[in-house]
């Protein structure tokens, strides 16, 4: 042992380092966030909970394609389509569940979606004490987009896919106008 | 007569009322040392800067189930913490917090609930006696990981309560009394007539025992939580789990009493020109001052390996208590002679 370290175990050196590290942190800016008094702010990107559009005059977009269901890793999208009962050109979702139990929020559901009938939102905090209660079917979705509709707007338009809403040209996606009410 | 006993009765509530309140106040400022060393806020939810948790967590732990384990020596888990608990409240009896006598409700008292002449050696022998509680209630829980707790915490308490011991013994050289009070009064005028300049390595050596004494980080094994869940009072719960916690927290208010008393000063204040603070104040600063070191050292310094606190305690700690007895016994009688 030489003198340095007799000495430096003698007077605790390390051990004094250790504690001036502690003792900076103390009075350091603290990096909690209260999370139910604050919270943060989240980006446009941010792919929380899934739902369902509707075109301006509130006709629901989803044209029972079962793209989604066809492309979703977890299996958590099961569609049900079939012909529009009143205009029988097209289709539509006779039955639309999403569970949300499944559902890993990779949002490439939203991506395989010709019609931008789905989209993600900031929400993240909808919890059930059931598994049926995190089953959502199309009504639910509907109204969680309803809710929510300028975060589902953003979420697409950050993520490049709202360009053929407006002008109709990228390629793959079409221009689904909503059905004529007459 | 009545005198004296109404007097001791204020002094007793008294000490009780602000060891129970500082105990529970403990835990909620250990929490927040820590949130703070680690970056973080501490609890914060109850109450203005969570300061109603200390409040909240009695009612949760008074309020919970009481459970025995079927296999567990009923009698003794049940007595257990409380032979932890009481001889660690019983020691503040000889703790002098302040200096001058008071007046309340028309009775002069004064600020210790009692001055016996041997002290010192009545707190280390009730130390002692805690150790019991911790022993007993590992050894009724009928459960592996208390037995092991309980076997460690017995080795760890004897061996390091050996050196404290020890390291009291050049300040009572020094001083020439066990009674607090006297050790007390040796060490006024100024900040250089405290005993840790001339006892420092006892002071080091008082510091090091207490925390181990204690169970604290980094000497805690007795309740190593990632080898041994609780240890001692894994299988406890509820009121009695809370009993064993007022005692581990009410001897570190101990430890830290006894080394502000031995080492610096008591209720002296430093400097003769800020004799205006009360006493009182002074004594509250500076075990506040080693409350706070404890928590500062919980939050630096990883647990040690078992072999490493047997080792540093027998090899390099009672050494040296005997050497600084001993240079300490040489000092003072050539300076007295």
């Amino acid at each position: 042992m030489t003198f340095k370290s007799l000495m430096n175990s003698i007077l605790f050196t390390e051990i004094a380092q250790g504690l001036k590290v502690t003792f900076r942190h103390f009075f350091k800016k603290k990096l909690t966030v209260q999370y139910p008094h604050e919270k943060l702010t989240l980006a446009d990107g941010y792919r929380g909970f899934i739902v369902h559009r509707r075109y301006d005059n509130g006709q629901e977009r989803c044209v029972g394609c079962d793209l989604c269901e066809a492309i979703c890793p977890a299996k958590a999208i099961r569609v049900v389509g079939d012909i529009h009962p009143e205009f029988p050109e097209r289709r539509y979702a006779k039955e639309y569940t999403l569970d949300f139990t499944r559902c890993i929020f990779c949002g490439f559901c939203v991506v395989a979606c010709p019609v931008n009938a789905l989209s993600m939102t900031k929400e993240f905090a909808h919890s059930s004490f059931t598994r049926e209660g995190l089953i959502y079917p199309k009504d639910k979705l509907l109204a969680l987009g309803d809710r929510c509709e300028d975060e589902s707007i953003a979420y697409l338009k950050v993520r490049n896919m709202w360009d053929a809403e407006d002008s109709g040209k990228e390629e793959g996606r079409y221009h689904f106008p909503p059905i004529p009410t007459t | 007569m009545l005198n004296d006993l109404a007097s001791a009765v204020i002094v007793i509530v008294a000490v009780l009322f602000v060891l129970l309140t500082t105990v529970a106040y403990l835990t909620y400022l250990e929490r927040k040392v820590l949130g703070f060393m680690q970056d973080r806020l501490g609890p914060m939810e109850v109450g203005p800067w969570g300061l109603l948790q200390p409040l909240a967590d009695g009612i949760k732990l008074i309020s919970k189930e009481d459970i025995i384990p079927s296999d567990a020596d009923k009698a003794i888990f049940r007595i257990a913490p409380v032979i932890s608990l009481v001889p660690a409240i019983i020691s503040f009896a000889v703790i002098p917090f302040g200096r001058d006598s008071f007046h309340f409700l028309g009775i002069t008292t004064h600020p210790y609930i009692t001055d016996i002449n041997i002290g010192i050696l009545y707190v280390l022998a009730l130390s002692s006696v805690g150790a019991y509680g911790i022993l007993l209630g590992g050894w009724a829980s009928n459960s592996k990981y208390s037995l092991l707790g309980a076997l460690r915490s017995a080795a760890q308490v004897i061996s390091y309560e050996l050196n404290a011991g020890m390291s009291v013994i050049g300040v009572l050289i020094l001083a020439g009394s066990l009674s607090l009070v006297k050790i007390e009064a040796a060490q006024s005028g100024g900040f250089w007539h405290w005993y840790i300049f001339p006892q420092i390595v006892a002071f080091v050596i008082y510091l090091i025992s207490g925390i181990a004494e204690t169970n604290r980080t980094p000497f805690d094994l007795p309740e190593a939580e990632s080898e041994l869940v609780a240890g001692f009072f894994t299988e406890y719960s509820g009121m009695r789990f809370s009993l064993y916690y007022l005692a581990e927290y009410a001897n570190m208010i101990m430890v830290s009493s006894i080394a502000t008393i031995l080492f610096l000063g008591g209720w002296n204040s430093p400097f003769a020109f800020l004799d205006f603070v009360p006493p009182f104040v002074w004594f509250m600063l500076k075990v506040y001052f080693f409350l706070f070191f404890f928590f500062w050292i919980r939050a630096t310094l990883p647990r040690l390996r078992y072999d490493q606190l047997m080792k540093f305690g027998w090899k390099v700690m009672l050494p040296l208590s005997f050497a600084n007895v001993i240079v300490t016994a040489i000092v003072v009688y050539m300076v007295r002679h």
